[in-house]
């Protein structure tokens, strides 16, 4: 069953004046914050000041994350002749077989083999080692990057060359087409990781952000408190008065009616 | 008659002037139907005196014969404030110790405008705003004026202003830009409505069209063209 209203009935006209009032605020809320502008600036600079201060007091503090972080490389190169394949479809072929590569290698008899051969049994929980390896591949490359993570900096540069050998012997025999030539051997890191947080940059857009917004919301909560008469619309529609005209506050310029 | 002369009528800046214009052109309209045109506020110092001394003066320059009465018998300050100079007895005196309706109304520098002074304050000026003579005094005017302007205290401060609105056609409230309350303002049209009295309409005094949200609620495109000398070209 369906219910139609009456255009004319005093529950829409109610409705639409609401409505109508809701807007007229949000403009005002609107043109009072464009007047305040430039203390909305001013605190978003602030603002951006604190942002770049919560990065650069970690930095004083050498604040760092006690993880070592080491990285081999991989070429992966198709052998399907792609002179004659026109470029568009050479790109996605290789992202196809970059991707079913990944794919290959993010599977549990390649992490049991890793921790076998480098015999983290007993000395990590699987998920652990999971986590301490990582791949991607940088860019739009044919290139398979592969990082091991450790407090331990030797056992990192093993689990990333470990990985690489792995997946030496494992894409070959599951992917057809494709040869892994070893690109980049890891070496044993010298200084840990940083601390992990979000970009200076990205620190420095959310303090000015926040500022701005702060400012912007603590105006428009006094403009709805506000009780005083600001506009004609205002007079108009609340008292229902004419208003004859609005005198603008003077400057006087000479005398007159001598 | 006796003249007097207002030493300190400003004249105000083009912006102002057009929205003086404006304003007194809307109540040429409505002074057809309005011959007693009160002026009050809601709260004091918002603008009365001065709204009420530039009307006069703008409609006398039309042509009118226009007549000021303040009536603000406890605290009037307008003939201080204007520099009105030759004031002899006010409508005060007139109330208290009777005589001529002349004797109290005064011929101004600008002609067609005429100024009937407040006179020495009084404490409790309801008895006299009561009068007969009070009331014949604005049948007077009224017959002898095209218009008659009556400058009243704060309708929201004292009763007075009630008291005079019943005796009158139509009565204009003025308001001050980010000053009046809302509340004031409602209680002040309830209390001229209880008097029997139509308001006109409201004038917004002292706007500042130095905001963004002032300038797009009040004569945007006149401020702009003023601003941009548009109005300064000469073909």
């Amino acid at each position: 069953m369906t219910v139609q209203t009456n255009p004319g009935s005093v529950q829409n006209r109610n409705d639409a004046w609401q409505d109508e009032e809701m807007e007229i605020d949000l403009l005002s809320i609107m043109f009072r914050l464009i007047d305040k502008w430039k203390i909305i600036v001013i605190a978003a600079l602030v603002g951006a000041l604190l942002g770049a201060t919560m990065v650069i007091i970690p930095r004083l503090s050498d604040k760092e994350s006690g993880q070592y972080t080491a990285t081999a490389k991989l070429y992966l190169q198709p052998t399907v002749p792609t002179t004659s394949i026109i470029d568009g479809f050479d790109t996605s072929l290789t992202a196809y077989m970059l991707a079913e590569c990944r794919e290959a290698l993010n599977s549990q008899q390649v992490y049991q083999e890793l921790i076998a051969r480098l015999g983290l049994q007993g000395v990590y929980k699987y998920n652990e080692v999971l986590d301490m390896v990582t791949f991607w591949t940088p860019g739009n490359t044919h290139i398979l990057a592969v990082s091991g993570t450790s407090s331990d900096p030797e056992e990192a540069m093993n689990l990333a060359n470990t990985f690489v050998d792995i997946a030496q012997e494992v894409i070959p025999q599951q992917i057809e087409n494709i040869e892994v030539v070893p690109f980049l051997r890891a070496t044993v890191p010298v200084e840990p990781a940083p601390a992990e947080g979000s970009s200076s940059m990205m620190k420095v857009i959310i303090g000015f952000a926040l500022g701005a917004f702060l400012v912007c919301a603590v105006y428009a909560v006094l403009f709805l408190m506000d009780d005083k008469v600001r506009s004609a619309e205002d007079i108009e529609k609340r008292f229902g008065l004419t208003v004859l005209g609005a005198l603008p506050a003077q400057v006087v310029k000479k005398e007159a009616g001598k | 008659m006796k003249q007097v002369k207002l030493n300190r009528l400003e004249a105000l800046d083009r912006v102002g002037a057009e929205s003086l214009n404006a304003i007194c052109s809307n109540l040429s309209f409505a002074s057809e139907n309005f011959k007693k045109i009160m002026l009050t506020s809601a709260s004091a110092r918002e603008g009365k005196s001065y709204l009420s001394v530039h009307i006069l003066n703008n409609l006398a320059r039309r042509g009118k014969r226009v007549a000021l009465v303040d009536c603000d018998l406890r605290k009037s300050d307008l003939v201080n404030q204007y520099g009105v100079e030759g004031v002899g007895k006010g409508l005060a005196e007139y109330l208290t110790d009777g005589g001529l309706a002349e004797d109290v109304v005064y011929e101004t520098n600008v002609p067609g405008a005429y100024l009937v002074p407040a006179g020495a304050a009084v404490v409790d000026p309801l008895p006299l705003l009561h009068s007969p003579k009070f009331t014949a005094l604005l049948e007077e005017l009224t017959a002898k004026f095209d218009l008659v302007l009556i400058d009243t205290p704060s309708v929201g401060l004292v009763i007075d202003a009630a008291e005079i609105a019943a005796l009158c056609d139509g009565a204009v409230l003025v308001c001050e830009y980010g000053k009046t309350r809302r509340k004031d303002l409602a209680q002040a049209k309830r209390q001229i409505e209880a008097a029997h009295c139509p308001i006109i309409g409201c004038v917004m005094n002292k706007v500042s069209f130095k905001t963004i949200s002032s300038k797009m609620y009040y004569n945007k495109a006149l401020y702009a063209r003023m601003k941009s000398g548009y109005y300064d070209q000469r073909k």
